[in-house]
């Protein structure tokens, strides 16, 4: 019997083209091996020049294996350093970056803090070899920019714009709602204890001056800690706690007349009750005056959100302006310069308030027409 | 004519801080079928309160609430108030409001209005309930396109329309007016009496007219009763009451009534109406009756004169 080696060669080639200014920021790669056999594995990066830099020289077995050439000190660095000190006659100082090696102008300036990038076409080619006939591999290498999108991205690459845009709807909803719901229970309320007065009144009104004196921020801070919050059991706590207070008062004494009006006398007479009479007859009745307050106050609860995420006591999970500023803010935006990074939210932020204020103060004209003659 | 609703010795007390005010003391009176009886009387004699006690829209601070009242047959007193609501309560008995012109809702339209009382007591489906509030807008003499209107878009004129459009949109035999014709100006004022008396051949309705103005309840009524400090003091005849009033309050009453083309000074009654919380004893209207005497101190009978005619006074009685 004659025992025969059967071995697999593999060649993979791959070309891109870079035509930009700046060197990108950071080059990883991905070897992906599916074989039954240990596989030797060469990585070739062709610069436009045609020099071939040796990147990898591997045995790998089956699986997948990360790499970022632009990290470590690697073999291919002080092997190109040599040969183009030797190329272009220069004596080095010290080691070339592994970004000026593969991507760096084969001129004088490669040794210089301001390394032009080679423009043209590379070719990536990988050679393997295994004894397993049924071998497979294959490679995929990214090369990252400087900035991408219309808000840039932040430390870890993800666009910001998307951060933005995603929080949108869920700002927009938490203050709409916050604000609509607050508002109207809030009115409800007010609306029960003027109407039934009396123990009822004092009740409410005693309850509501307890809450008036609680501080908000901390008991918020309280539930977070001992509670998982979502954005929705957020929005639950805030206008649990937002309810009360002085604007309570104001809807109380705004009952208080309304009670008194003929009108409710009238529907008194014909035998609704009292929910109706509460429903129907006093709660629209300052209608006119509370849809702008509702409008007015939405950007106040986004605000808020922003606030409660920026001290980490907001839900971590989902993505809202808050949570990006808080990112940015864990991240030393500032300091490191990412000034996009708090931009685009605060932007944002600035935008929704000034939106809602104009169409607040708009429907307020609308809803009370006497401000026009001021 | 056949006697659709009496009272007797109904009462109603209200608790204060000062004490209790007896608003409605001891009134019995019955009205017929059709017919209209004006109740007169000065401001705070308890007139509103008996219309009250009859549609039992009572305030919370209610003391006493007794006698008893007999409506088409049903003893009203013995009604919980779920069964007053479902039984009586704008299907036999409504009530227009004092002020009506500013009862109605400015922010939500006429319409919904007049079907309230249909959805809330006679279980009408919402569109039923518009279909006959077409038909009852136009029997007050508004165009049906009104019902989609607000209020504040109608004159005063047009509103008290739609209040009485209210009263009578489920056909109930009685409707109490509470100073109808109040806060409204002369034209619109006989405008408004005018449509009550259609209103009442066309319905076959019985009014409950409350009223201070007796020149406009002289215009309406059939019968009059004249009120003081909670007590019914004279009853009678339309007629005979402008005429020859029996009662010193009536006759003072009466002639506290301007009258235009004569040169006489307008007499008022001197003194005011006792306090409703500590009534003078016996005769209420002893302290100011020019007629007083000794045996006024002891409760007045109620004399009937002629088979029409009711008055509490000792003038009276000694005969």
């Amino acid at each position: 019997m004659e025992a025969r080696l059967k071995v697999v060669y593999i060649v993979l080639e791959a070309t891109f083209k870079y035509n930009y200014d700046t060197l990108p920021s950071q080059i990883v790669r991905w070897l992906f091996i599916n074989s039954s056999k240990p596989v030797y594995v060469t990585i070739e990066w062709i610069k436009p020049e045609g020099t071939i830099v040796n990147i990898s020289r591997l045995v790998l077995n089956q699986g997948e294996f990360y790499a970022d050439l632009t990290k470590g000190s690697q073999d291919f660095v002080l092997e190109y350093t040599r040969y183009i000190a030797t190329k272009l006659g220069i004596t080095p100082e010290e080691e070339l970056s592994n970004l000026a090696v593969l991507m760096g102008k084969e001129d004088p300036d490669i040794f210089s803090k301001d390394v032009k990038p080679s423009k043209g076409v590379y070719k990536i080619v990988v050679r393997a070899e295994s004894s397993d006939p049924n071998a497979d591999v294959d490679i995929k290498v990214n090369i990252y920019g400087t900035l991408y999108g219309l808000a840039g991205t932040d430390e870890y690459r993800r666009d910001l714009f998307i951060a933005v845009a995603w929080g949108a709807p869920i700002a927009l909803s938490f203050g709409l709602l916050a604000s609509v719901l607050t508002t109207l229970i809030q009115m409800f309320i007010a609306a029960t204890s003027a109407w039934f007065g009396g123990v009822v009144d004092n009740i409410i009104q005693r309850l509501n001056e307890i809450f008036m004196i609680l501080p908000f921020l901390p008991i918020v801070a309280m539930i977070a800690l001992f509670y998982r919050l979502t954005i929705w059991s957020l929005l639950a706590v805030v206008v649990a706690l937002g309810i009360w207070g002085s604007g309570m008062k104001t809807f109380r004494a705004m009952f208080l007349q309304i009670k008194e009006m003929p009108y409710i006398e009238a529907a008194k007479a014909y035998g609704a009750g009292d929910l109706r009479i509460i429903i129907r007859y006093m709660i629209p009745r300052v209608m006119p005056m509370i849809i702008p307050i509702i409008v007015i106050s939405i950007p106040s609860y986004v605000f808020l959100e922003a606030a409660l995420a920026l001290l980490g006591l907001s839900d971590p999970t989902t993505i809202t302006w808050g949570k990006t500023l808080e990112e940015a803010y864990a991240g030393a935006a500032m300091y490191r310069g990412y000034y996009h990074w708090i931009l685009a939210p605060a932007a944002m932020l600035f935008l929704i308030s000034i939106a809602f204020a104009s169409i607040g103060y708009t429907l307020d004209r609308v809803f009370n027409p006497r401000l026009k003659e001021m | 004519m056949s006697e659709i609703l009496k009272t007797e010795d109904l009462r109603l007390y209200y608790r204060t801080s000062l004490g209790t005010v007896k608003a409605v003391d001891g009134v019995s009176f019955s009205l017929r079928q059709g017919e209209t009886l004006a109740i007169i009387g000065e401001s705070g004699c308890g007139k509103s309160s008996l219309a009250r006690a009859l549609i039992r829209f009572l305030p919370r601070n209610v003391a006493e609430f007794s006698g008893s009242i007999f409506l088409d047959g049903v003893d009203v007193m013995k009604l919980s108030d779920a069964d007053y609501d479902k039984r009586i309560r704008w299907k036999k008995i409504s009530y227009v409001t004092q002020a009506a012109i500013n009862s109605l809702n400015p922010v939500i339209k006429v319409v919904d209005h007049l079907i309230e009382p249909l959805v809330l007591h006679l279980n009408m489906s919402k569109k039923e309930a518009v279909e006959h509030a077409k038909d009852v807008i136009k029997k007050v003499g508004i165009a049906e396109e009104f019902l989609w209107r607000y209020p504040f878009e109608l004159s005063g004129g047009m509103r008290q329309r739609v209040v009485i459009a209210l009263s009578i949109i489920s056909n109930p035999k009685i409707v109490i007016l509470d100073e109808p014709t109040s806060a409204l100006d002369v034209m619109t004022q006989a405008n408004i009496i005018n449509l009550l008396k259609e209103l009442k051949q066309k319905l076959n309705l019985s009014y409950i007219f409350i009223t201070h103005d007796i020149a406009i309840s002289s215009e309406l009524s059939d019968r009059i009763a004249v009120m003081y400090a909670g007590q019914i003091v004279e009853i009678g005849p339309a007629e005979r009451m402008y005429t020859d009033p029996l009662h010193p309050y009536s006759k003072g009453l009466l002639n506290s009534v301007p009258r235009l083309r004569e040169d006489k000074p307008v007499v008022f009654i001197p003194g005011t109406p006792p306090s409703l919380i500590n009534p003078p004893k016996g005769c209420r209207f002893r302290p100011r009756c020019p007629f007083a005497k000794p045996i006024c101190e002891k409760d007045p009978p109620v004399v009937r004169t002629s088979p029409e005619n009711f008055v509490r006074c000792w003038l009276y009685g000694e005969k």
